[in-house]
């Protein structure tokens, strides 16, 4: 049962990947967030996905640090904003995928600057450390707030800036325990956050404060330790650079490890 | 003799985790009305 769990995760997350690497090959100089958005949506209806718990996001230059002020969610929708040479991008699409909710995101940088792709690169080899890291740390004594801090001291002590705090709920990290549930099948609505996300994790925090159910969220104030599938999405920045990957950890008794463990790597289950 | 894990909270602060969920409620409708005003 358990097992049949985590594969129906790997096989959406695959899916995700797949359509957003896809995608990310053809970013070039001259899109817009618009346009690589309905690209990845093209993808995904390539393969019949129809409910979210976001649909596709994609920010260029700047807009990867998250700096702007107000409401992230209307913020980080996509915008005519067009991608200059020399400039990072962030794809990132949760697309659930028979039944099985997926969330991957791939940092990029445009060509034509040598300097930045160095920097980017440079970006890169330290969210690949964090990622061998956060194995260790989600393993820890330390519980679900001590793996945020750690990755946050982690992500200062090199000098970079904690963007990942500047989602809605600060999370590091969301459970993809409990799905297919009954508002997975919600249909869309516009763009962004979707029902099936809102209702899970709305539900999700009530039932922890009620019943004692785990605390769906990977923040600072997370009680107890992580346990069981999380969507974790470490994300930094240094000047106007902004990177961040999202893979899918698997938090068992006696077993931690991701589903892909190479940065962008293949989902290997 | 092993050596005692520390101790770990086992809920959440209540008054942050409503916070969470007025506010993205609210952030939803913008989201949604921003959303359809905007050609896709």
């Amino acid at each position: 049962m358990r097992t049949a769990y985590v594969k129906g995760i790997a096989d959406a997350q695959r899916v995700a990947r797949e359509a957003v690497l896809c995608v990310a090959e053809g970013v070039k100089p001259g899109d817009s967030e618009r346009q690589v958005c309905a690209r990845m949506e093209r993808e995904f209806a390539k393969a019949r996905v129809k409910h979210w718990l976001h649909t596709p996001y994609a920010w260029w230059g700047e807009r990867t640090r998250f700096d702007w002020r107000g409401t992230w969610e209307t913020h980080a929708l996509p915008t005519d904003r067009v991608l200059v040479e020399g400039e990072a991008f962030v794809l990132d699409a949760a697309p659930i995928v028979a039944g099985f909710p997926a969330d991957f995101a791939y940092s990029g940088c445009a060509g034509g600057d040598p300097e930045a792709a160095r920097q980017h690169r440079a970006l890169l080899d330290q969210l690949t450390q964090l990622k061998r890291e956060i194995v260790a740390w989600s393993a820890s004594d330390s519980g679900s707030a001590g793996l945020c801090r750690a990755v946050a001291q982690s992500i200062e002590a090199s000098g970079s800036d904690v963007i990942h705090t500047r989602y809605p709920a600060r999370v590091l990290g969301h459970t993809l325990e409990g799905f297919p549930n009954w508002c997975s099948s919600a249909p869309r609505i516009g763009t962004g956050f979707q029902l099936p996300l809102l209702l899970t994790y709305a539900t999700g925090l009530v039932l922890h404060h009620l019943l004692g159910t785990r605390y769906p969220f990977l923040n600072a104030g997370a009680p107890g330790r992580p346990q069981g599938l999380y969507a974790v999405e470490p994300h930094l920045g240094k000047g106007s650079l902004g990177v961040k990957f999202e893979s899918v950890l698997l938090v068992d008794d006696g077993e931690t490890r991701w589903l892909d463990p190479e940065l962008f790597g293949e989902v290997t289950g | 003799m092993e050596p005692r894990k520390p101790a770990l909270a086992r809920r959440s602060s209540l008054l942050g985790d409503a916070r969470i969920i007025l506010l993205g409620s609210w952030a939803f409708l913008l989201q949604l009305l921003r959303s359809f005003r905007r050609p896709r």
